[in-house]
């Protein structure tokens, strides 16, 4: 038991705790958050009763201590080798007739699996300007196709043509020092060397935001306002 | 609610088994993957569905009917861009077998009730010469360069438009350039304009056959002082037929009589075309080769006539994604007799159904 919470406290720790080699923080929000949206689902039944009645989007996402997420942060013109990107897939869900994620963000090249959990059929319309676009339809639950993409781009769009409410967004890079935030809006970026770094947050509703920041420090982010 | 849940899942379940036991059910398939946005009928999305792009009637038989099944499978298989169409249409190549897109296929066809629309697969590559037997919806201007009278040029303009299922009316406006052999002086000037009308007998897409008869009447419109007309009426009665072979091998056959008003400025003449060609595609989906030869054949019906025959060797490119804009460029060479010239020829063939000219590059 000591060891277990001996450890649950060293995870605790290095998440808030700026490392030598990593930029840590949060975005947070400044304003009043827009109210959620209600998405009529009427004409796909089963994903209407796999949410209930009411079926809503928040486009911004806002925790009760003013942590923004679904925000992809990115460490810009870091001087450092580039390990090849990882071979593990990122995975984008169609679930509920939602994206899940609806933010997400991988490497160059690095495999992007999409995959269908949904018995209906959803078409996913990715139109990246530096890549190949590409429109799959996946019309039966348990479809996985791979794609990857071949150039860096902030953000690409993806929407599901029959679903107008279904939209995310990948941010494609090509190195590793991204990061997308958490429910209340933090993220930690590692394997950087010592110096100071201009950093861009981007969100799909409130836009591009950079400034600067110094390697071991925490940094805080504001978007919105 | 549950209740159609549960129907789908099933449809589904008979849909997968059947795609792993037996021929898949084409219906169940299009229930899938196209019902959301073509509708379980054919004829479009259910209101409370927004699309940003109409969907076509499927069971419009004037649409459904004309392309043959591989543009319908590109599309199906790769997506709308593959035709330069909307990229909403997504791609099922992946999530889908051959076979099963075939399938949806076979049902979506069976949408179109009226059997007596023949299939876009009847519609066989068009020679430069041989009237073709499908009824179309197009555009093509032909140039002609006759390669030792320096100076003759031809262009001729067809425009061909379709009515009901087996009907087609056209018009043919010639334009001709001549230059003197007295004085070097250039001649221009509208030729013979001929009017036509062309109607499907008999087709079987199971047998890949196509008959039509047709009437075309030339009128004296052509200055005949500058060789640009007849200076006379000339009816034009005439047989088509086409073959369409498998392994996209193809034939044409043209029978064909010209009865001038007036015998004295024009002959009475029978002739005869024989068309055939093989189209390949680039890759599996890319732009299409058609090379093809036509042997035309013709004889006045005074006694003593002979036999003229001309080859035209030819080969037609498609020039456009869409595959709607081609081109064809080849040479009419005199088999034998004399007075009538090599000439080289050029088209482009515009299938306005499909699209506008700078549509789908």
């Amino acid at each position: 038991m000591v060891t277990t919470t001996a450890v649950a406290l060293a995870v605790a720790l290095a998440a808030v705790v700026p490392q030598e080699n990593s930029v840590t923080g949060r975005v947070v929000f400044n304003g009043i958050a827009p109210p959620a949206e209600t998405i009529d689902m009427a004409s796909e039944p089963h994903c209407r009763d796999a949410h209930g009645n009411a079926v809503t989007r928040q486009r911004v996402r806002v925790s009760a201590q003013n942590g923004l997420a679904d925000v992809i942060v990115h460490v810009k013109a870091v001087r450092a080798a580039t390990p090849a990107a990882p071979a593990a897939p990122v995975v984008l869900d169609q679930k509920g007739c939602m994206y899940v994620p609806s933010v997400l963000a991988l490497r160059v090249g690095q495999p992007l699996v999409i995959q269908n959990s949904d018995p209906v059929l959803h078409n996913v319309h990715a139109s990246p300007k530096k890549s190949a676009p590409f429109n799959l339809g996946q019309p039966m639950a348990g479809l996985k196709a791979t794609r990857t993409f071949k150039a860096a781009e902030l953000a690409v769009g993806v929407k599901c043509d029959i679903h107008e409410w279904m939209q995310a967004s990948i941010g494609v890079f090509d190195d590793p020092f991204f990061a997308v935030t958490d429910a209340d809006g933090r993220f930690s970026i590692d394997g950087l060397p010592r110096g100071d770094y201009e950093i861009e947050a981007w969100h799909p509703t409130l836009g591009l935001r950079t400034q600067r920041a110094t390697v071991g420090t925490t940094v805080t982010i504001t978007l919105g306002g | 609610m549950k209740c159609n849940f549960a129907l789908v899942l099933m449809l589904l379940c008979v849909a997968s088994t059947n795609a792993q036991s037996s021929a898949p059910d084409g219906a169940v398939l299009y229930r899938a993957a196209c019902a959301a946005c073509h509708g379980p009928d054919g004829r479009g999305p259910p209101p409370e569905r927004k699309l940003s792009v109409p969907t076509p009637d499927l069971t419009d038989c004037s649409f459904a009917s004309r392309e043959p099944d591989a543009d319908w499978l590109a599309v199906m298989h790769q997506g709308g861009p593959v035709r330069a169409f909307d990229a909403s249409m997504p791609a099922f190549g992946e999530a889908l077998k051959e076979a099963e897109l075939q399938a949806i296929l076979d049902h979506v066809r069976t949408m179109c009730m009226d059997r007596r629309w023949p299939r876009g697969e009847l519609n066989l590559p068009r020679t430069f010469f041989i009237e073709k037997a499908y009824p179309e919806d197009e555009a093509v201007t032909t140039l002609s360069i006759a390669a030792d009278q320096p100076g003759r040029i031809v262009n001729e303009i067809v425009y061909e438009k379709r009515f009901g299922p087996t009907s087609q009316i056209e018009l043919k406006l010639p334009f001709g350039t001549q230059q003197s052999p007295l004085d070097d002086s250039w001649q221009a000037g509208l030729g013979d304009v001929t009017v036509g009308l062309k109607q499907v007998l008999h087709h079987s897409l199971q047998r890949g056959t196509i008959f039509s008869a047709g009437v075309e009447v030339q009128t004296p419109t052509g200055r005949t002082s500058s060789g640009l007309g007849s200076g006379t009426w000339v009816f034009e009665p005439l047989l088509m037929f086409g073959k369409a072979f498998t392994g996209d091998v193809f034939l044409h056959l043209l029978a064909e009589a010209e009865l001038p008003a007036d015998k004295t400025k024009a002959e009475r003449e029978a002739g005869f075309g024989i068309g055939f060609g093989k189209t390949w595609t680039s890759g599996t989906w890319g732009r299409t080769w058609t090379p093809m030869l036509e042997l035309l054949g013709g004889r006045g019906l005074e006694s003593g006539a002979s036999l003229e025959l001309d080859i035209v060797p030819q080969i037609q490119i498609s020039l456009n994604t869409r595959q709607h804009v081609l081109g064809n460029i080849g040479v009419r060479l005199p088999v034998n007799g004399s007075g009538r010239p090599t000439t080289v020829l050029f088209y482009v063939l515009w299938d306005w159904f499909d699209g506008g000219l700078f549509a789908g590059w």
